[in-house]
């Protein structure tokens, strides 16, 4: 919680995603964190200590998302971690996701009436 | 191997000397039997005073002298040695002394017994030689000579009581007479005997030479079959090419063959394959063309032999052939569509002179290693073709969805970050809705590009269609629920199994569902059943939607094509969806059956069987 608001982490690559899912969050009074590599997502989740996460796997630094994933788990998080995905993306890598302890897989393009519907639900029990 | 030039044939009917043998063996035992017989016959028949006693002597010794010459042949059959012609020989010459003193004591030359002289004559040109028949005939003549010569001169006289015929001559006219009527009759015999086995031994060499050739190319028939085969079964040219070198060697009774390819350039030879070549003879490296003429000649005129390579300047490399132990060589050229690919040879140990129908089967092997490389060219243009195939697939995935996701996640936030007017909004819609006609685009060409190719072995496995399409029907209720129409599926009980990739099933449906409820208007009804029927799973997808005009019918398998009253209905789609189902169902070997009529709604068949022939063209 950041000044009575919870805090949303997104780590992806690509400013645009990062961008509009602020603008979308923000207007629905989440605060935002970003970040677009895993050790910017981790000195980003160590000072923001977020409610909860959207991370994309599938960042075309491979392995940067799981790594972080597991880092983050490492430090003890406790807050669900969506991941974001694309159709097609490699399924056994998605396997690979749920052996990490993710709460669930949020498909792109991701439309914003789900993605507000989904954070209601869940932070609710925070 | 062909039959060398000058090398001697040895037809069956020689062969078959050892059988004829036993034969002649056997016919003795009837001719002393005939003998016993004869006698007592003519002295109770004729009357004939034959002095019997020495007759039955004679023939007691033909019994006893033939059981000698049968131990001794089955002695010899049981040692495996053959026996030639002397033990024919020798035989007629005793038999010929019983003979002798047989018609002595018939009567003398006025025996018929005699005539007993022509039946060796006529074993002779059976047994033997023609030249060895006329020797017997001649020989016969002169026992039956000297015989009248003694008779007539009464040097050997026979008794009285001996004779069987009544004598009106005397003195030496009437057995001269009577020889010269014998030497006659038996120069005839010789004369027909030999005829008649000369004209079938010459037709058993043609039959036999024949059988021989017919043998030959059933081998090479059966081998190149076997190559052919290996060809269209195997895509690795060097195995390939090994094949038809060994065969050309063993096909030909040659020491060795190689296969050698030109390079691209074309001014290289190097080893494609080989057979019974030493490796430092194989190893020698890259031959240049320039300074091989053989090769060069090859290539030109397509085949040539060398005699002996150790003096003939042609061959390049002729102090290692010396050391391989090569004589003779003969080459003919691999070329497909007028471009020569490469030589193959055959060596020869000895100086070998090669037969014309030893040129037309190396011929044959080099057109069939022709096909060989052509086919592995093929393959590796084919294989280059499909990763690259691959590559832009996965560029169009990764680089052309990316952009089209921020695109949509920006158009998505738009809203959010302020207040818009009802012009901006609508808009903001149509750009987001060209966006997601982008993302199904992209969607359906990727599918497409996936359905095109062939089944890879060990990707289907058995899978549960009802479980498969679970949430395909769910989605489509969700959708004809909202649309107001009715949603009815009729899958038969029990599991329905069938051999097969998920994700292509899921296409499959999800595409004529999708698409029935799409083109099917308020108030309408979408059907959907699936049976096992005579070992295939049948599914029916029918609609009472807009229907398909019959002109149409043919062309929306095609990609791209939307039927008007499709583009009328303000739906909207690629069309490439029933392209893509078209093409799956095709994958597995199973069929696609559409009925319909424009405004009288859409019915597709289809009808997969439940396990994929591992055989047929689908799977590689």
């Amino acid at each position: 919680m950041q000044d009575g608001k919870y805090v949303i982490l997104v780590l992806d690559d690509d400013p645009d995603i990062l961008e509009s899912l602020r603008v979308i969050l923000e207007a629905n009074g989440y605060a935002v964190a970003t970040a677009r590599s895993a050790e910017e997502g981790l000195r980003v989740y160590k000072s923001a200590k977020p409610d909860l996460l959207f991370v994309d796997l599938m960042m075309e630094e491979i392995d940067a998302g799981t790594a972080f994933v597991k880092e983050v788990r490492a430090l003890g998080n406790t807050a669900p971690i969506y991941v974001l995905s694309s159709v097609g993306d490699n399924l056994s890598m998605m396997t690979d996701s749920s052996a990490l302890g993710l709460t669930g897989v949020l498909q792109k393009p991701i439309k914003s009436e789900l993605l507000l519907k989904l954070l209601k639900s869940k932070l609710k029990d925070v | 191997m062909a039959p060398s030039s000058g090398q001697r044939v040895q037809i069956p009917i020689e062969r078959e000397l050892q059988e004829r043998l036993a034969w002649f063996i056997r016919l003795r035992w009837l001719a002393a039997s005939g003998i016993f017989l004869g006698a007592l016959a003519a002295s109770w028949l004729v009357g004939a005073d034959v002095r019997l006693v020495p007759v039955y002597l004679l023939g007691l010794a033909v019994l006893g002298y033939n059981s000698l010459f049968y131990r001794f042949f089955r002695n010899a059959e049981q040692a495996k040695r053959p026996l030639g012609r002397n033990f024919v020989y020798l035989q007629i010459g005793i038999d010929w002394l019983a003979l002798v003193c047989v018609v002595h004591f018939t009567g003398g030359i006025r025996s018929p017994v005699t005539l007993a002289f022509a039946l060796h004559v006529v074993i002779g040109a059976i047994l033997l030689s023609r030249r060895s028949c006329y020797l017997l005939a001649a020989f016969a003549c002169s026992l039956t000579g000297i015989m009248a010569a003694f008779e007539g001169l009464d040097l050997w006289p026979l008794s009285r009581s001996s004779r069987l015929m009544a004598d009106p001559v005397h003195g030496i006219v009437a057995p001269l007479s009577l020889w010269i009527a014998d030497a006659v009759f038996f120069g005839i015999i010789a004369y027909l005997a030999t005829s008649i086995t000369r004209r079938l031994r010459e037709k058993e060499v043609i039959l036999f030479s024949s059988e021989r050739e017919l043998d030959r190319l059933y081998r090479e028939t059966a081998a190149l079959y076997r190559i052919g085969q290996v060809i269209n079964s195997t895509l690795e040219m060097s195995e390939v090419l090994s094949l038809i070198a060994e065969n050309a060697t063993r096909l030909m009774g040659m020491m060795a063959s190689s296969i050698r390819l030109l390079d691209p350039n074309g001014d290289k030879l190097y080893v494609g394959g080989s057979f019974g070549l030493s490796p430092s003879f194989i190893h020698k490296g890259p031959v240049d063309l320039d300074t091989s003429l053989l090769d060069r000649e090859t290539l030109d005129r397509g085949i040539v032999q060398v005699m002996d390579v150790v003096t003939d300047a042609r061959f390049q490399y002729r102090e290692e052939a010396r050391i391989e132990g090569i004589h003779s060589v003969l080459c003919a050229s691999i070329s497909a569509k007028n471009r020569a690919l490469g030589v193959i040879r055959v060596y020869s140990a000895l100086p070998h002179q090669f037969s014309e129908q030893e040129e037309a089967l190396l011929k044959n092997l080099a057109n069939l290693g022709a096909l060989a490389i052509e086919n592995a060219r093929v393959y590796a243009e084919l294989k280059e073709q499909s990763e690259q195939r691959v590559w832009i697939a996965r560029v169009t995935h990764h680089q052309l969805r990316a952009p089209l996701a921020a695109i949509q996640g920006v158009l998505e936030a738009v809203p959010y970050a302020g207040t818009l007017t009802d012009k901006q909004k609508e808009l903001l819609d149509r750009a987001t809705r060209r966006v997601q006609d982008t993302f199904d685009l992209i969607r359906d060409l990727l599918d497409l590009a996936a359905a095109q190719r062939p089944l890879e072995e060990g990707t289907v496995q058995f899978v549960h269609l009802n479980q498969v399409l679970q949430k395909i029907v769910e989605i489509t209720r969700e959708q004809a629920n909202s649309k107001e129409v009715e949603f009815r599926s009729v899958v038969a009980a029990g599991e329905i199994v069938i051999q097969a990739q998920a994700a292509d099933m899921e296409r499959i449906f999800s595409n004529l569902l999708d698409n029935a409820v799409k083109y099917t208007p308020r108030g309408g009804s979408v059907r959907l059943e699936i049976a096992y029927e005579d070992g295939t799973v049948r599914a029916m997808i029918s609609d009472s939607g807009i229907g398909i005009d019959a002109a149409d019918q043919e062309r929306i398998f095609d990609g791209f094509y939307r039927t008007q009253a499709a583009k009328d209905s303000g739906e909207m789609g690629t069309g490439l969806g029933l392209s893509i189902v078209k093409r799956l169902v095709d994958r597995y070997g199973g069929k696609l059956e559409l009925v319909s009529a424009a405004g009288k709604g859409s019915r597709f068949i289809i009808t997969l069987p439940r396990r994929v022939d591992s055989h047929s063209s689908t799977v590689i």
